[in-house]
């Protein structure tokens, strides 16, 4: 026989939490260890229960699920759930994460639940392109982040994952490839420069000439310049002056 | 940056694009015709002439339209349109004549060109030509002006009506406030105790978030649908027990189909209405789905109530039915049916939609 899933409940109301495990007995598989009812407390409880799967409701007084997720280990699953949320939904739709719309359906929590049996990640849907104001969803080694794509100032190849810098100079790694990459980005905005750089168009402080055609490019906030490669240099020829 | 207020501008009045190419083709025609009277000695004077002739009369036009684009035919009573069409053609004919004559002596005198064309007209012959040709090119102008109005005011009206739907959509979800509702479905399930109506609130939630997202997405698979319609008729069935039963046959092909959103349930729940409303009896209620072999898809429900004269248009599910038909038109312009008829004792609503939308 199978072992329970190990979950903790998070959310600030007592009924919603009480009605998601009344809907968890029904589905069964699932042994309720904890519940919260703030995110602080949430954090405690998921570093000392060593949870499964935590079911993580968006709104909070003052404060949003999606912080909670920086600060817990990556190794737990984390099923959303939210009543009405359009800009929460947006974010789980074009990422493809799992996510549970208030009051829950028994039959979506179960398909949920064996998606998290079987060890597939996301919803088995591809993600999808994302708007300059949408947030991208990152799972690296044991970290999650949530990054506005907006805030991404470049994105640099290393080996076969890839590193993000923000416009606050923070690092983000993830495992993507560029051509993963280019083909989500927006496209006006983000622009391929050199094999293993893209660049976000809005943060370009100046272009120089360089060496053999080549160009260095200058970011807002960043001395170091990325090199815009020939071959790049003549496909950008119209976006970057 | 040029660029873009002169497509604005452009894109601002309908009549002004379409009256340079009426423009063109309307002197363009009579100097091609003009042409094929003379092909029988047809020479370079003759050419340049036929040419400057037409091209002085196509400035002609382009003064009447000058003059014309002031005028506000709407508040103008026809009668006073038609006179001023004709005194300003016959305005226009004499600048037309003066132009033709000024500019032939000019070229005659610098010996360009030999023929007398001035000598061979009668001045008073030639604007009375001139100014049939200017009225004709005036009536056919207003006709078009008029014409384009018309349809640029219908496009309007649609538009101001969907938008105005589109508001009063969003002002009843703000109304509504989701949020409020599908937490409190939440609790609200949490505190009940019997399974029944635990089993229906979920229902009524799902098919509340289906109603407040979905009915107007245009394009839904049927599965989608049919689980919402599931929904529906299990509150309704919860509510009538045993005196509503529903039996589904659909076709597993059709499931994957695209249908606008709301579709089916539009038709079920006009025939949870009619069929009681009609009669006292148990209401038994098929709803069928099939892919013809051409590819045509048809949705049926079918209800043991009957045909009677309020065939449900007129009140507030007519509403919807009426609605669902202005979508499908719109969607399926002249390739759709929706048909609702009697037969053999059943009612059946029946929409049969193309493999593909025209």
């Amino acid at each position: 026989m199978a072992m329970d899933l190990k979950a903790i409940i998070i959310d600030d109301e007592e009924l919603a939490r009480a009605d998601l495990r009344r809907m968890l007995e029904r589905v069964g598989g699932v042994d309720v260890v904890g519940e919260a009812a703030t995110l602080s407390e949430a954090e405690r409880k998921i570093r000392s229960d060593n949870p499964d799967i935590v079911f993580l409701d968006i709104e909070f007084p003052g404060e949003s699920g999606f912080e909670l997720l920086e600060r817990i280990p990556g190794s737990v699953e984390v099923i959303f759930v939210t009543a009405y949320d359009k800009y929460a939904i947006r974010a789980f739709e074009v990422n493809a994460i799992d996510y549970l719309l208030k009051p829950v359906d028994p039959g979506r929590l179960r398909k949920s639940l064996e998606r998290i049996g079987s060890g597939r990640r996301n919803g088995g849907k591809e993600p999808a392109p994302l708007g300059y104001e949408d947030s991208v969803f990152l799972r690296f080694r044991d970290k999650y982040v949530f990054i506005k794509v907006s805030s991404i100032l470049a994105i640099t190849a290393e080996a076969d994952y890839s590193e993000i810098t923000t416009i606050a100079m923070k690092r983000v790694l993830a495992h993507k490839t560029m051509k993963e990459w280019e083909a989500r980005l927006p496209r006006r905005r983000f622009i391929r420069i050199h094999r293993s750089t893209i660049i976000n168009s809005d943060h370009v402080e100046r272009v120089e000439k360089w060496i053999n055609y080549s160009y260095r490019v200058f970011m807002k906030g960043r001395a170091e310049p990325f090199m815009m490669s020939k071959l790049y240099a003549r496909k950008n020829k119209n976006e970057l002056g | 940056m040029e660029k873009k207020s002169i497509q604005r501008m452009w894109r601002g009045s309908n009549f002004e694009r379409v009256f340079w190419l009426y423009h063109v083709f309307w002197w363009g025609f009579l100097v091609c015709l003009e042409m094929l009277r003379h092909i029988e000695h047809i020479s370079t004077e003759t050419s340049v002439e036929i040419i400057l002739l037409y091209g002085a009369g196509s400035v002609a036009g382009l003064i009447l339209h000058v003059f014309f684009r002031k005028l506000d035919h709407r508040s103008i009573p026809l009668v006073w349109l038609f006179g001023i069409i004709i005194a300003s053609s016959i305005m226009a004919s004499y600048i037309w004549n003066a132009v033709v004559l000024s500019i032939d002596q000019l070229l005659r005198s610098s010996g360009i060109v030999g023929y007398d064309l001035a000598g061979s007209l009668r001045l008073f012959g030639f604007s009375f030509f001139y100014s049939v040709l200017l009225i004709t090119y005036s009536g056919l102008y207003f006709t078009l002006k008029i014409w384009i109005d018309l349809v640029d005011q219908r496009i309007k009206v649609e538009k101001a009506e969907s938008l105005r739907r589109q508001a009063q959509l969003q002002m009843l979800r703000y109304q509504i406030n989701p949020h409020f509702i599908f937490n409190s479905l939440c609790s609200l399930r949490a505190l009940v105790e019997s399974e029944k109506a635990e089993l229906m609130v979920t229902k009524l939630s799902e098919f509340l978030r289906y109603t407040l997202d979905g009915d107007q997405r245009d394009e839904v698979p049927l599965d989608e649908e049919i689980k919402v319609a599931t929904s529906y008729l299990d509150i309704e069935k919860v509510r009538f027990g045993e005196r509503l039963t529903v039996h589904y046959n659909i076709d597993d092909a059709s499931r994957e189909r695209i249908v606008p959103g709301f579709m089916l349930n539009t038709l079920v729940e006009n025939a949870v209405k009619h069929g009681f409303r009609m009669k006292d009896a148990p209401l038994v209620i098929d709803i069928n789905s099939d892919i013809r072999e051409d590819g045509t898809l048809v949705v049926e429900v079918v209800n043991n109530g009957r045909l009677g004269s309020g065939s449900g248009r007129e009140d507030g599910v007519g509403v919807g039915l009426c609605n669902m038909e202005k979508r499908l038109d719109v969607l399926y312009p002249g390739s759709y049916s929706f048909d609702i008829f009697e037969e053999s004792g059943r009612v059946h609503a029946r929409i049969s939609l193309p493999d593909h939308r025209g």
